[in-house]
Order: structure tokens, then C-alpha cells, then sequence
């Protein structure tokens, strides 16, 4: 991928890619809600051994 | 022999299976409990639910699973082969994880594996030291452990087989542990294609006939005298 982009004229240093999940839950607070997913992190969809991951929670206070 | 969605090499391992004198029988993902008798678990390789996620990661919660953990618990053999393996590894009944082979490419073809212990039931019929051919077929083979895992892995004996041969990238060459008990194995080359000279080499048959004889003794013992 990296070559590819120089390979069309974008100067590229490093180049990574990654996973992203959108998850919807429902949660009283951002608090539950990350914790809700930081254990669905853990238990499959991030292998810890090889994986790290972030969270990043948006509201929908409906 | 288990067969999730996506597993494609189940009945090549049933028939080898079969041919050293084992009577195994298919068991879809969606069941909970293992077959009356059960003497040993095999998970066979192929791309279970389309690979998603990583390789193995959905297996991992099938409902058949909580049987395999159960089983496993008491001493039960339990073998994963190749996407199996990688299904042990995800679902931590296994160390390590399995990554893409380091140059990218899927690698299909007869390796040389050596035996590093023979104290398993996988390797029981065959000699410490001794080299096997047998074919790998993976993408995602690339076995991987950090330094201090690695080390307290070789330290307890726990990797069993190793490549002979540049294949993959896996860390210290690695294509076959044992968790801690012993009892489960995985590994990324598949014997169960390696059962006859005609097809290239009958060295699989040595493994797969250490298996079929620890799933007798398991059977045996468990029968009421």
C-alpha cells in the first residue's frame, strides 16, 4: 500500500492499516458505555497478544 | 471432528483419522454437547465464518466450544489443525497467536517439520530430533509469541514441532505448541493430506496415529468393566 501511494507520487513515510468496529450500545452514561466496550475489546475483538485498541465513544442522548 | 461454517479439511481428517482404525464422526458448531465416547476433539483447518474478525476469533464463542473447554479441562486430547489451531490459539486454550506469513503470501507446499519432543500425544510414535514432510496451506501462519512468552514457552517444553526450513516467519521457526497440562495441541501443518506415499509422504500418519491411540486409551478407560 505504501509503495502504491509513492508509486503515485505521494511522499508516504509510514503506513498502516487498521480495523475500525462501530459499535451502537445502550448506555445510562459514556462511563457504561466504554465499559461495555472495552470488555468486547477484550474478550474477541482485539487479540491483546498481537492487537491494541482505542475507544472512542460519541453520544446519541436520545 | 468439529466443523464450523467455512471448515474445509474436516473429512480429508475424518478419512485419515478413519484409516488408522478411528471412528470419526462430524459434529456441526451449533451442538453443545460431544458425541457419548468421545476419545479425542479434532479442529480441522479451513477459513471457519469467512475468517472474520482474525482467523478463528469467531470460532471461539461456537456453542460447541463450551464442550471443547470442558473436555479439554479434564485431560480430554484435543487437536487443532491449522485454522483449528488458530481457533485454539483465539479461544486461549493455546499461547501464542497466528499472524500473516511474514512475506504475505499464502504458502502452499511440503515443508520439513522436526519433532522437538516426543512426550506428546501428537509425537509419541515418532523420534526427538526426527524431521517429517508434511504440506502447510496457510496465509495466517505465522506463529507469534513476545520474547518472555517465548522463552518461558521453550523452557517448559510446550513447542513441539518446529519448521526445518524457512517457511513463514513464525518465531523460532515454530509450527506446533502444547498448552501447559499437555493435552492440547495445535499446529499449522496439515498430516492429515500426508497420510499416504502416493500423495507425496506418509508421515502425517505417524501424528495422527499417536492421537488415535490416545483417543483409545481415553475411551477405553472411561468404558464400564
Amino acid at each position: 500500500m505504501r509503495n502504491s501511494l509513492r508509486s503515485l507520487g505521494f511522499e508516504v513515510g509510514g503506513a498502516r492499516v487498521g480495523r475500525v468496529v462501530d459499535l451502537d450500545v445502550d448506555a445510562e452514561t459514556s462511563t457504561a458505555a466504554r465499559a461495555q466496550v472495552e470488555r468486547m475489546c477484550q474478550q474477541l475483538l482485539a487479540n491483546p497478544l498481537i492487537e491494541s485498541f482505542e475507544i472512542e465513544i460519541e453520544g446519541d442522548e436520545a | 471432528m468439529l466443523v464450523f461454517p467455512g471448515s474445509n479439511d474436516e473429512r480429508d481428517a475424518a478419512w485419515a483419522l478413519g484409516a488408522l482404525g478411528a471412528d470419526a464422526q462430524l459434529v456441526w458448531h451449533a451442538e453443545t454437547e460431544l458425541p457419548r465416547e468421545t476419545g479425542a476433539v479434532v479442529l480441522p483447518g479451513g477459513f471457519s465464518y469467512g475468517d472474520y474478525l482474525r482467523c478463528g476469533a469467531i470460532a471461539r464463542s461456537a456453542g460447541i466450544m463450551g464442550a471443547v473447554r470442558a473436555f479439554a479441562a479434564e485431560g480430554g486430547p484435543v487437536l487443532g489443525i491449522c485454522n483449528g489451531f488458530q481457533i485454539l490459539c483465539e479461544a486461549r486454550l493455546l499461547p501464542g497467536a497466528l499472524l500473516r506469513n511474514r512475506d504475505l503470501e499464502f504458502v502452499c507446499r511440503d515443508v520439513q517439520i522436526r519433532v522437538e519432543h516426543e512426550d506428546t500425544f501428537l509425537t509419541s510414535r515418532c523420534d526427538q530430533g526426527q524431521t517429517l514432510t508434511i504440506p502447510v496451506k496457510h496465509g495466517e501462519g505465522s506463529w507469534y509469541a513476545n520474547e518472555e512468552l517465548y522463552g518461558e514457552l521453550a523452557e517448559a517444553g510446550q513447542l513441539i514441532l518446529r519448521y526445518a526450513e524457512d517457511c513463514n516467519g513464525s518465531v523460532g521457526d515454530v509450527a506446533g505448541v502444547r498448552d501447559e497440562a499437555g493435552n492440547v495441541l495445535g499446529l499449522m501443518p496439515h498430516p492429515e493430506h500426508a497420510v499416504d506415499p502416493l500423495l507425496g509422504s506418509g508421515d502425517g500418519a505417524l501424528l495422527l496415529a499417536g492421537l488415535v491411540d490416545a483417543a483409545r486409551e481415553r475411551v477405553l478407560a472411561a468404558a464400564p468393566r
